[in-house]
């Protein structure tokens, strides 16, 4: 039974406006029902209840996108190194199955929850709010949440999350922005990962960061390694800037 | 992507089959026809994969075969420089007015359903 978020039922709700009227025309059984509703707006909903819970706990939550293997996690335990002395941190994975990522963050001695999606390709809404059960949200400065592996899907799912930040390894190819623009056109900040890998790759940064911008005039960019180090800094910088 | 993988069109598709088939039911229908819905071209829906999932998921329902009917929206950005709005069905598109990148989403981004209509059991 759902009761964090309200909505009665482990599926989306079913409060859509319904109004019917008799079609004057052709055949007397025929009824047209007018419908009147975006399917996306069940998420939406609980997306706000999310967003709002997150502002009155005074938590930034940051929402990490990107394809499978383009370096989330990696990221991610780089900026529990850098972060976890002055925040309190809490993480959410989301899986299709397995924990190994769970398992590499935890490790690191912060909270963490994992979502295992089973076969769904994208975090929700409603997955979120139940996740949160698993946190003390008084005890919270950032909650970052890695989202599925998966450069389409997770675009159309906002979460209520404050910051949606989209991590591109540079090994997938400069023309992923111009290919994927749903997923970069919501994104806060776009993390350029694995630059380690510059001089063996022919990637065009300038061409991935003009699509980008193209598609998202107010994002941040920043090149990152979490091999090397690089530009960790001023990413953390960045989420450091969030909390204030 | 692997083969296996749910897509969130599947479950976008088997949950708006559900509701469409409660409502029409309450209602006494035997049949649903002409589902009329609309999709963005920045909603994040593919709609060959949505299409694909309904007509799956309405295999043993009252929906007839061809009732999905797709009006596809292509998205509209308003500029942040001149204000006018113009087409960016892909959101890639620079203002045509003025070459100012900079622009927000009008519309673009749904996945409206309608309406349908439905045939009722003789009584
Ligand atoms: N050279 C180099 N390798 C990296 C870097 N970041 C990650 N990797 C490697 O890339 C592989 C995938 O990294 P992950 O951090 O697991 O990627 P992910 O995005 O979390 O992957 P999924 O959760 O499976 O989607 C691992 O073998 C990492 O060691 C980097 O900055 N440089
Ligand atoms: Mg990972
Ligand atoms: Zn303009």
């Amino acid at each position: 039974m759902c009761e964090s978020c309200g909505c009665g039922q482990p599926e989306a709700g079913k409060n859509m406006s319904v109004h019917e009227h008799e079609h004057e025309h052709i055949h007397n059984h025929d009824k047209k029902v007018d419908l009147g509703f975006d399917l996306l707006e069940e998420n939406r909903k609980l997306a706000a209840k999310n967003r709002e819970l997150f502002r009155k706990k005074k938590i930034v939550t940051v929402n990490i996108l990107g394809s499978p293997g383009a370096g989330k996690t990696s990221l991610l335990s780089k900026t529990l190194d850098e972060l976890k002395d002055n925040f309190r941190i809490g993480i959410i994975t989301g899986d299709l199955t397995g924990d190994e990522d769970m398992k590499r963050l935890a490790r690191k001695k912060v909270v963490v929850h994992q979502i295992q999606t089973g076969r769904v390709c994208h975090l929700d809404a409603h997955m979120i709010a139940h996740a949160l059960e698993h946190f003390s949200l008084d005890e919270l400065d950032i909650l970052f949440i890695e989202n599925v592996g998966n450069l389409v899907c997770p675009a159309a799912f906002d979460l209520g999350e404050t910051k949606r930040v989209v991590v591109l390894s540079i090994a997938e190819g400069a023309d992923k922005p111009s290919k994927y623009p749903e997923i970069f056109s919501g994104a806060d900040a776009v993390l350029l990962s694995k630059i380690d890998f510059a001089p063996y790759t022919d990637f065009d940064f300038s061409r991935a960061e003009t699509d980008i911008h193209r598609i998202r005039f107010t994002v941040e960019l920043m090149r990152v390694s979490s091999r090397t180090g690089d530009g960790i800094k001023s990413w953390c910088d960045w989420l450091a800037r969030l909390t204030k | 992507m692997e083969e296996k993988l749910e897509m969130h069109e599947w479950s976008l598709a088997s949950d708006f089959i559900a509701r469409i088939e409660e409502e029409a039911k309450q209602r006494g229908a035997s049949k649903i026809t002409n589902i009329k819905m609309k999709i963005g071209s920045l909603s994040g829906v593919s709609v060959e994969a949505f299409k694909f999932a309904f007509s799956v998921g309405i295999k043993e329902s009252i929906i007839s075969e061809d009732a999905l009917k797709i009006e596809e929206i292509s998205a509209v950005s308003k500029c942040s420089d001149c204000d006018k709005e113009f087409s960016d069905t892909m959101g890639l598109d620079a203002c045509p007015y003025c070459g100012s990148y900079s622009k927000k989403l009008v519309s673009g981004n749904e996945m409206f359903a309608v309406s349908f209509e439905m045939e009722e059991k003789d009584v």
